[in-house]
């Protein structure tokens, strides 16, 4: 069977087309990325193909994910390929989904009903889903949630300490994201530094060209992240606030005659790296503007995005009791050398020491320890693969056993 | 010395003279109570009278300053930051300063010890637009802050640089504090920010504002709700405070609301560690060492890995006391968080009128 697998990010699209046989690890045929889906940057927006050895790539402006799924689609009809299975990433599965489902009209009433819990994902995800029924329309579908890999959250961690019958009401609780790729590297870290996953703490950074997050993993299951009930809450990402003061939300519609869309709009799509620096949500734009022309802005951006990653890496460190692994993961995790420098400054008093070189020579396609010598805890930069966890999810689905 | 404080609509006043405290509340509208007059009247016993200013903006930059009625004027402006306080303590300092002429008059501000926040810990991250209009971090209860970054400076045999205080009680709050600068704080634009507080939900995901507007509550429900009936109360069922909080058997032992409380702490002690790049010296202040030592230890014995020693080695005496084993590398000390004495410290700080004309010169020549 030939499995697509369709992984929206918020500023991105991948697939990838696994052929699975059998027990045998899914082999990858063909793979591609629409790359600043929907972005306001200086970079252009792309897509690229990969069959085996070859890549095409065709700079195309991408609109939006429905437009860019359909590029993609169109592509995988030329090629022939039979796709018999298609797995989504679903961001946001509320309290319908804890795990992963089949598609069918329910489920997609029930995904509808869940769009606005991940008002920037959610929505995306579910036109990817629209376009895969049009154009595949024999093809098997399932879908596969990011919240998952949190349910292991305790109450402490979990709650919003609001009253208890909104929170009953409403099913407000700390969720938090990700999920696919945590689950993938933490099973890698164990992997590489050949030690069982059980005895590890993890603290893992996912650090994305649209969302972010940390997460702490002890002994593989997750204890805390800093995404929240939607993925607005945590890390200063692309163009998302992360954290701040609810009471500023209060105060901006009642104040300022704010329209709650309009401002949930600012708070997702406008603020962020894009509205700390006015110019560009691309993390790679604000530190080459940052390092080449000294811009404050640049700087205050970049500045704030180190700073509240680090706070988290520091709350997470005493959460776990320790740290035996910082993983770095995702575009920027582990393409950007700059930003994993800065985190681990003035970080020795968690035991982290970087190696400067091997940091900067680090291969963004292949897993890289990075720690100096004499760094108590490991560093490691690792390619996430949560195509491949959503096609073994769905696989594991079909067969009704544990991935 | 005698501090106004203002808790709407009344405010409230606290004296201290001849080592003997007093207390009590009144009502501007109705005049000055026999009682805070009488206090005023006897300036040699006295000494100064001093204002507690609430939130201070941008305007208010020093967390103790003496004020006349012109520079008092000019500090006005800050009024619109929490009307309902602010307006009181200025109608005090403007009696004040009518009434009593000869006596030194100053005013203490809760958010100033956190004006100069650096940027990444005062901005938030939204455009400009919003940031332009005065939203940023303000901080809270700044006073009590400084004063145990003071306080634990003398304390220690080595004076620690890099310190995290932690204020406990019904409205907890953190600071990092180094070289006596402030580096981040926990309360945020709003009180509602940080950690979970008696009525408080502290931090929550704002998404769910905007969840419960959609759902047709008010803007006035919503604050209402997230304010007054969440943090220790929405989880108990009912008003709940610090003490009865850490209260064994009690009913508040189910909530969960003790444990949220620690875990949050511990999460921020965590990143202010990050902050400060490193700690030296953790500060617990409550009003009461019996009632939260418990709760203070079994923060302190997840602080390992910052290096505090768990042993609890707990001196006696009134003064200051070590909540951990104070030859760990980072030792956690407790101090006696007395309202009335910590506002009438941090008052006492400001040089008399003629040492400020001294103080000014002494400026004005260097």
């Amino acid at each position: 069977m030939n499995v697509l697998v369709f992984n929206c990010g918020s500023s991105s699209l991948s697939y990838r087309i696994f052929q699975a046989s059998g027990r045998n690890e899914p082999r990858d045929v063909a793979s591609g990325k629409g790359h600043r889906v929907g972005v306001k940057g200086t970079e252009p927006s792309f897509l690229e193909h990969h069959v085996g050895a070859v890549v095409t790539r065709a700079m195309v402006p991408l609109k939006n994910h429905r437009e860019t799924a359909v590029l993609i689609l169109r592509h995988i009809k030329h090629t022939g390929l039979r796709v018999t299975h298609v797995g989504h990433r679903f961001v946001h599965g509320g309290s319908y989904f804890s795990d992963s489902v089949l598609l069918d009209e329910d489920v997609l009433a029930a995904l509808n009903a869940c769009a606005p819990l991940a008002p920037i994902h959610n929505p995306t995800s579910l036109s990817v889903i629209e376009e895969s029924r049009k154009w595949l329309p024999e093809a098997v579908q399932f879908v596969t949630f990011d919240s998952a890999f949190h349910a292991t959250l305790a109450p402490h961690a979990y709650t919003y300490p609001l009253p208890r019958q909104i929170v009953k009401a409403y099913g407000f609780r700390k969720y938090g994201f990700h999920g696919l790729s945590y689950w993938y590297v933490s099973r890698q870290a164990a992997r590489l530094l050949n030690r069982p996953l059980e005895t590890l703490k993890i603290v893992a950074c996912h650090l994305g060209t649209g969302g972010s997050s940390v997460a702490a993993i002890d002994g593989g299951r997750s204890v805390d992240t800093s995404m929240g009930y939607s993925p607005l809450a945590g890390l200063v990402m692309s163009t998302r606030s992360g954290d701040l003061d609810p009471m500023l939300a209060i105060y901006l519609m009642g104040t300022y005659d704010c329209r709650p869309d309009y401002l949930m709009d600012v708070l997702n799509k406008q603020s962020g790296l894009l509205g700390l620096s006015g110019f560009s949500s691309d993390l790679t734009d604000i530190t080459r503007r940052a390092s080449e022309t000294g811009d404050e802005r640049a700087e205050l951006a970049l500045q704030m995005y180190i700073q509240r990653l680090k706070k988290y890496i520091g709350s997470y460190f005493l959460v776990l009791g320790g740290m035996d692994v910082l993983v770095f993961t995702d575009d920027i995790g582990v393409g950007n050398p700059l930003v994993r420098a800065r985190v681990c400054q003035d970080m020795a008093w968690c035991g982290l020491s970087l190696d400067e070189a091997a940091n900067r020579t680090a291969d963004p396609a292949r897993p890289c320890f990075l720690e100096a010598k004499d760094s108590k805890v490991r560093i490691l930069a690792v390619p996430t693969q949560e195509e491949l966890v959503i096609c073994l999810q769905g696989l594991s689905l079909l067969e009704g056993r544990e991935p | 010395m005698i501090v106004f404080d203002p808790h709407p609509p009344l405010l409230r006043w606290y004296a201290l003279r001849d080592g003997k405290s007093d207390e009590g509340q009144c009502d501007l509208a109705r005049g000055w109570p026999v009682a805070v007059t009488r206090v005023l009247e006897r300036p040699e016993a006295t000494g100064a009278v001093a204002y507690v200013l609430h939130h201070g903006g941008e305007v208010v930059r020093s967390p103790a300053v003496a004020v006349s009625r012109e520079s008092l004027t000019a500090m006005e402006e800050a009024r619109e930051f929490l009307p309902e306080h602010n307006d009181l303590t200025f109608k005090a300092a403007r009696h004040g300063l009518e009434l009593f002429p000869d006596l030194a008059h100053i005013l203490l501000c809760e958010t100033a010890f956190f004006v100069d926040l650096p940027p990444e810990a005062s901005v938030y991250a939204v455009p400009y637009e919003l940031r332009r209009r005065g939203i940023r971090r303000y901080g809270g209860c700044g006073l009590g802050h400084q004063w145990a970054w003071r306080r634990v400076q003398s304390v220690l045999p080595r004076a620690p640089r890099k310190v995290i205080t932690v204020l406990l009680g019904d409205r907890p709050s953190l600071a990092a504090i180094r070289d006596g600068k402030a580096l981040d704080t926990s309360i945020g634009f709003t009180a509602l920010e940080g950690v979970i507080s008696a009525t408080g939900c502290g931090d929550v995901d704002p998404t769910i504002v905007f969840l419960l507007e959609s759902s047709g509550m008010s803007l006035r429900e919503i604050n209402d709700m997230l304010s007054r009936r969440s943090g220790f109360a929405g989880l108990v069922g009912r008003r709940c405070g610090f003490s009865e909080l850490l209260r064994e058997n009690g009913p508040a032992e189910k909530s969960g609301a003790r444990e949220i409380l620690r875990y949050q702490v511990l999460k921020y002690i965590g990143a202010y560690a990050a902050v400060l790049g490193g700690v030296e010296a953790i500060v617990f202040m409550s009003a009461a060492l019996l009632d939260s030592i418990g709760f203070i230890t079994g923060i302190c014995e997840r602080l390992g890995p910052l290096g505090v020693r768990r042993s609890a080695a707990v001196a006696e005496g009134n003064q200051l006391r070590f909540v951990t084993d104070p030859s760990g590398l980072v030792p956690a000390v407790w101090l006696e968080y007395d309202r009335t004495k910590v506002l009438a410290e941090m008052a006492g700080s400001v040089p008399a009128q003629g040492d400020l004309e001294q103080w000014s010169k002494r400026e004005d020549s260097s």
